[in-house]
């Protein structure tokens, strides 16, 4: 199995909720601190090196207008550990090819952090979340055909070495693509999806891209991956578990009490997720029908975690938390409750958990966690790094 | 290629005489009161339900205010009708801006009630309000004047499901054709002058989503219009006042051939 420490790197020190309509879209950067906000990004990119020294890969997001995640360009942070790492690959889960207006200014970007790591880029593509939309002015209308051309764009000006092509397509035109530089690695980089819908496994199994799913629970989980083996199977091709890749908050401790403080913190990821349902459901982004309720204002957080106790979240296997021996016990059930996976992506950071806890966790998950689970695909090469 | 326009509509046909072509505002269920048929008495009212905004699929290349007004022209040529008084509400009201200024020989007369199309102030005013940030909740109170009235036509309890069917639809149907440029077309304010037929410019007073002075603007653009603004009415002052709107119809004497 493969490991990937994740942080959303958020801003908490934050007024009382009461104080404002949403952490997402509205809030104003006035209650941010310039100054505290460089200390927390200096420690961010320091865990991201301490989880390369445990041999764990680096996955990095982006969210806009927002303290939950106050990375608004993972091409940015990605571009800096190109630099300030050696060994560890570098996912970016992802680019929100839907929002962003140019495909190719996307391809450079990555082709550009691919080079300078020396062709460690895992690429990843996302649809963005639903706050994304009124934070990126984005039309909600037609995203998965954007979401697709824009991908087989970029894919296209990866691979394309003879001088320029012409593109005119349904939502993207570009009469010149020829990006310089090229990506590192050959063909191209390794291509990610995400999807937390049954029906979003088809199209990524068809491309043969690693599909991730986050937080969406075993259940979940197990048909998003069931979907994706039996559209490779109807396709004559076999699915490696190097293919799916699931992302859950994960805290390991010295002790179970420890893990419980711990894990406390780290649930500041769903219970600080306060957001107005406009844009939790805006228009256009989903069916009318799952729009429905919300309009007559029993609206349910889509991001249903924060009804969630922390026993539940462990139930769910949303959540991985304890000692290693629990945690190890609890991947172990949700690893053969969905039929294999190959890598786990671990938010091992949220909120107020400190720095010492955080590489704490990341340490104990690599030493005591991490090798009994490497087990389970002796044939698959383990260690990013390290 | 296709060139053909001929969308199934989901369409209200009621009444005899002159024909009045209703386009709805974009919020779901106002096109459906029964009582918006009696502003016309003694003429054949036909009132549709725009392609996105109902239960019929839209088409895919159907994605702007324009195609909507090509839709629209192409219905009311294959219905044979002459002599049409087109009424738009809202975002309705916009498409009407749009089929007048391509001046079809059938059209007669046209009514603007609080229209999209424009907008007003500099580049940082939002001079619409964002309804996509909006709760419902939050929408009834700047829409209309009398939050009784709004609590009536829009309020959520009592409201069936598919009533709430139908205000999600309108939402994503408002979305498609108006999320960029917002509610408006920066050409518009330019051509509108070309529009040629006598045109009553009807506005709310109080309209706290598009603004009288949009009315104003727009009235002393049009040559052959005149401007009517009904005090104390909001965003639906058809709805808010009633009478004051059918006395604004009555006027024009639509039935008199």
């Amino acid at each position: 199995m493969k490991y990937w420490y994740f942080s959303e790197c958020a801003y908490p020190y934050l007024p009382p909720e009461e104080e404002y309509d949403s952490i997402r879209v509205t809030l104003p950067n006035g209650y941010m601190d310039p100054v505290k906000a460089a200390d927390l990004w200096h420690r961010y990119i320091d865990e991201w090196q301490a989880a390369e020294g445990y041999g764990l890969g680096l996955m990095i997001n982006e969210h806009h207008s927002t303290a939950t995640c106050a990375n608004p360009s993972a091409p940015i942070i990605a571009g800096i550990l190109a630099r300030a790492t050696t060994t560890a690959r570098i996912l970016i889960l992802g680019n929100p090819i839907a929002n962003r207006p140019d495909p190719v200014r996307v391809a450079e970007e990555m082709a550009l952090i691919d080079v300078i790591s020396r062709g460690r880029l895992e690429c990843g593509f996302v649809r963005g979340v639903p706050y994304e939309i009124s934070a990126t002015n984005t039309y909600p209308i037609d995203m998965s055909a954007r979401f697709w051309e824009a991908h087989d764009l970029i894919l296209k000006a990866w691979t394309t070495h003879d001088g320029p092509f012409s593109w005119t397509g349904k939502f993207f035109e570009h009469r010149q693509v020829n990006i310089w530089p090229r990506p590192y690695q050959q063909p191209r980089p390794p291509v990610w999806v995400t999807t937390t819908t049954p029906s979003g496994s088809a199209k990524i199994a068809e491309h043969g891209h690693t599909l991730a799913t986050f937080l969406v629970g075993k259940n979940m989980a197990r048909t998003i991956f069931g979907n994706y083996r039996t559209r490779r199977k109807e396709m004559g091709l076999e699915t490696s578990v190097d293919k799916l890749a699931y992302c859950g908050l994960v805290f390991v401790a010295d002790s179970e009490e420890a893990a419980r403080k711990g894990s406390q913190e780290l649930m500041w990821y769903a219970t600080a997720n306060k957001v107005k349902a406009p844009f939790q459901v805006p228009s256009g982004y989903m069916p009318p029908e799952a729009r429905l309720r919300m309009l007559a204002g029993d609206a349910r957080d889509p991001n249903a975690l924060k009804a969630f106790s922390q026993d539940e979240l462990i139930d769910q296997a949303i959540m991985f938390s304890g000692t290693p021996d629990q945690v190890y016990n609890q991947i172990k059930t949700f690893y053969d409750y969905v039929g294999g996976f190959g890598n786990l992506l671990i938010m091992g950071q949220a909120g107020f958990l400190g720095h010492k806890q955080t590489v704490r966790s990341m340490q104990l998950f690599s030493e005591s966690v991490a090798p009994r689970l490497d087990i389970l695909h002796p044939g698959i090469p383990q260690r990013l790094s390290a | 290629m296709s060139t053909d326009f001929a969308v199934e509509l989901e369409v209200r046909d009621v009444g005899a005489g002159s024909a009045v072509i209703v386009l709805p505002g974009a919020f779901g269920i106002e096109s459906r009161f029964d009582d918006v048929d009696d502003f016309y008495p003694g003429c054949r009212v036909i009132t549709v339900t725009h392609p996105g905004f109902g239960k019929l699929k839209r088409p895919e290349w159907c994605e702007s205010v324009e195609d909507l007004a090509y839709i629209y022209m192409d219905f009311i040529e294959r219905l044979g009708l002459q002599r049409v008084t087109l009424v738009g509400f809202s975002f309705g009201g916009w498409i009407a801006a749009e089929i007048a200024l391509r001046r079809p020989t059938w059209l007669d007369r046209l009514i603007l009630v609080d229209n999209f199309g424009l907008r007003g102030g500099d580049r940082e005013d939002r001079s619409t309000p964002d309804l996509f940030a909006m709760t419902l909740a939050e929408w009834r109170e700047i829409a209309f004047f009398d939050a009784g009235v709004g609590e009536k036509f829009f309020g959520s309890a009592g409201r069936s499901d598919e009533e709430m069917l139908s205000i999600a639809r309108a939402q994503e149907g408002l979305a498609v054709y108006g999320w960029q440029p917002y509610l408006h077309d920066p050409k518009l304010e330019r051509r509108i002058g070309r529009i040629k037929v006598p045109t009553l410019v009807l506005w709310g007073g109080e309209d706290r989503i598009a603004s009288p002075d949009l009315g104003r603007r727009i009235a002393s653009a049009i040559p052959d219009a005149c401007l009517a603004i009904i005090e104390g009415a909001g965003h639906f002052p058809h709805l808010d006042r009633p009478a004051e709107f059918r006395e604004q119809i009555d006027k024009l004497g639509i039935t008199t051939p």
